[in-house]
């Protein structure tokens, strides 16, 4: 898995060079975001700089930048590979299809949130500004990343097997922007919701720095894993069907 | 004697809406062997090596590893495979990332995979400033000669190659030929896929004919050409011929080649004779040929006219 890892951190690092430009700016939309977030809030809500409320407001973006990556990153990454045609290239490896594409996603993710975490602590000791972050809430974000790489593997059987499927991200992301924000509170008690009681979780834990019960982490944990496993047989059974059907690699 | 291990495709058949691709097709791939994959465009040859592959799933019939102690799984990090045209590879990054990449999804450390991938590709004549460049400016030949090299980093021990001298310079060509062969003494299988019949000629073992979905041959290349050897003339004349002569009835041992060439197919004497027999044509010389593959590859189409029937 460590070969994989590498590889795909070599791939990864090789694209950003070769993309230089737009690599850079999108560090620098990043940037520009959280420079946004320091000094506009004060502007608009009148409130003294940072405290609580920027806090929410900074961790509750990194909830949601986390969540939408993983979401889409799956699915994205399988209509370009079969746009370039490499989809069965990786098919030809030792590590199962959907293994490569969590674990790039997975990267993604980490690389982006690595960015704002260094953006944002700069951000601190030029502003002076603290924000208050509770690393205990960690857990619950990977209890949601669970569901949420389960969501990503549906995403990316339907790319799979429809190889287009950019409207639908469009779709899901306006769609899902009201369901987290429903979910976070609202369906906080709907244990069978997908990724309801990981997203009450997540923003409890870690957003607002509130103390979890064992039962809230293990109903997350249960739907989380539930997702994840409906995902992953969902995307093993599509790819069956398009190894039978011939259209793995057809675009 | 032991059967050496082999890659084998047995009773294989596939379907596409309902049209048959492939109808019962069994192959072996031994190891130290080179098998040539022969047939039209359409014949069911890419459709069989994406079945071996794993890439494709067969409705009947099965791929299996034969091995002294019995049959195993193909594993996919066996097999070392260049596909045809440009599915290979990631054209906006440069031919070492692709290599180390694509070897990594194989088992290969990165390190050791790079080290490879520079000593095959010298071997094609890519140097290591090349292979910081990205594939997209890589001209049609040297992106097949870098695939080529990168199939066969993680040391595999079959090799599929579909079409491989496609956009080959002569000198590539003649260099793959040498890899194709030195890999097979070193103990590889190989399947290779062309419709380049002089290369298949020069290095393949046995060769395996298919058309419509099924193996019509299946034989040693030596023994197959050996069987069609008989002599064969030229005979070239120095007027056009609009026909041929009346004189020689149903002339099954003639075929007209262009406007003045004749091919024909029989003894010396057999050819005095029918020359006699027509001194209306002003022959301009007669030459003796040999068959290569590629007239036996042109002879077994005319022959199998009927297997597309279903």
């Amino acid at each position: 898995m460590w070969t994989l890892l590498k590889a795909e951190a070599i791939l990864g690092y090789a694209q950003f060079r070769r993309y230089f430009l737009n690599s850079l700016l999108s560090l620098g939309i990043m940037v520009l975001f959280f420079y946004g977030l320091f000094y506009g809030i004060a502007l608009f809500v009148r409130a003294p700089l940072g405290g609580d409320s920027l806090s929410s407001l900074v961790l509750g973006f990194v909830v949601w930048t986390f969540t939408l990556g993983i979401l889409h990153g799956i699915a994205q990454e399988i209509q370009t590979e079969a746009t370039r045609g490499t989809l069965e290239q990786l098919a030809l490896g030792r590590y199962p299809l959907e293994t490569i594409f969590i674990l790039r996603s997975a990267l993604t993710v980490v690389v982006s949130l690595l960015m704002a975490l260094i953006i944002v602590v700069a951000l601190q000791a030029i502003t002076g500004v603290r924000l208050h972050f509770n690393p205990g809430g960690l857990p619950a974000l990977l209890i949601l990343a669970l569901g949420v790489v389960g969501l990503s593997l549906l995403l990316g059987a339907l790319a799979l097997y429809f190889k287009d499927v950019s409207m639908l991200f469009t779709v899901v992301q306006f769609g899902f922007l009201p369901y987290i924000l429903a979910a976070k509170d609202a369906f906080a008690d709907q244990a069978l919701l997908p990724l309801a009681p990981a997203l009450h979780l997540a923003f409890r834990s870690f957003v607002a720095g509130e103390a979890i019960t064992a039962a809230m982490a293990i109903t997350a944990l249960i739907n989380s894993l539930a997702l994840f496993l409906v995902g992953l047989g969902l995307f093993r059974w599509v790819y069956g069907v398009v190894r039978r059907k011939g259209n793995l690699s057809m675009y | 004697m032991e059967p050496a291990q082999a890659v084998v495709a047995d009773h294989i058949s596939k379907s596409f809406k309902g049209k048959g691709a492939l109808k019962g097709v069994s192959l072996d791939l031994p190891r130290g062997r080179v098998v040539g994959l022969l047939g039209p465009n359409g014949a069911g040859k890419t459709t069989l090596i994406k079945i071996l592959l794993g890439l494709l799933l067969a409705d009947d019939g099965r791929v299996f590893l034969r091995t002294a102690e019995g049959e195993a799984r193909v594993a996919p990090g066996r097999v070392g495979v260049v596909m045809e045209g440009n599915r290979n590879y990631y054209a906006n990054v440069s031919a070492m990332t692709n290599a180390v990449y694509f070897a990594s999804l194989r088992g290969v450390a990165s390190r050791t995979a790079a080290e490879r991938f520079r000593r095959w590709a010298a071997r094609f004549g890519l140097d290591e400033e090349v292979l910081r460049q990205p594939l997209a400016s890589f001209s049609r030949g040297m992106q097949q000669k870098a695939a080529l090299a990168a199939s066969l980093l993680h040391d595999p021990d079959f090799v599929i190659l579909d079409e491989p001298t496609l956009g080959l310079d002569p000198g590539s060509r003649l260099e793959l030929e040498k890899v194709v062969r030195e890999l097979a003494e070193a103990g590889k299988g190989l399947l290779v896929a062309s419709h380049d019949l002089e290369f298949i000629q020069r290095t393949a073992d046995r060769v395996v004919f298919i058309r419509a979905g099924r193996v019509i041959l299946d034989d040693a290349t030596a023994q197959l050409i050996r069987r069609y050897e008989r002599p064969w003339y030229l005979v070239r004349t120095a007027t056009e011929i609009r026909e041929l002569p009346p004189a020689w009835g149903d002339a099954e041992r003639w075929r007209r080649r262009d406007a003045q060439t004749l091919l024909f197919s029989g003894s010396w004497r057999e050819l005095r004779r029918d020359l006699c027999a027509a001194p209306e044509l002003e022959v301009a010389s007669v030459q003796k040929e040999t068959v290569s593959l590629e007239d036996v590859f042109m002879e077994i189409q005319g022959e199998a006219g009927d297997v597309d029937a279903p």
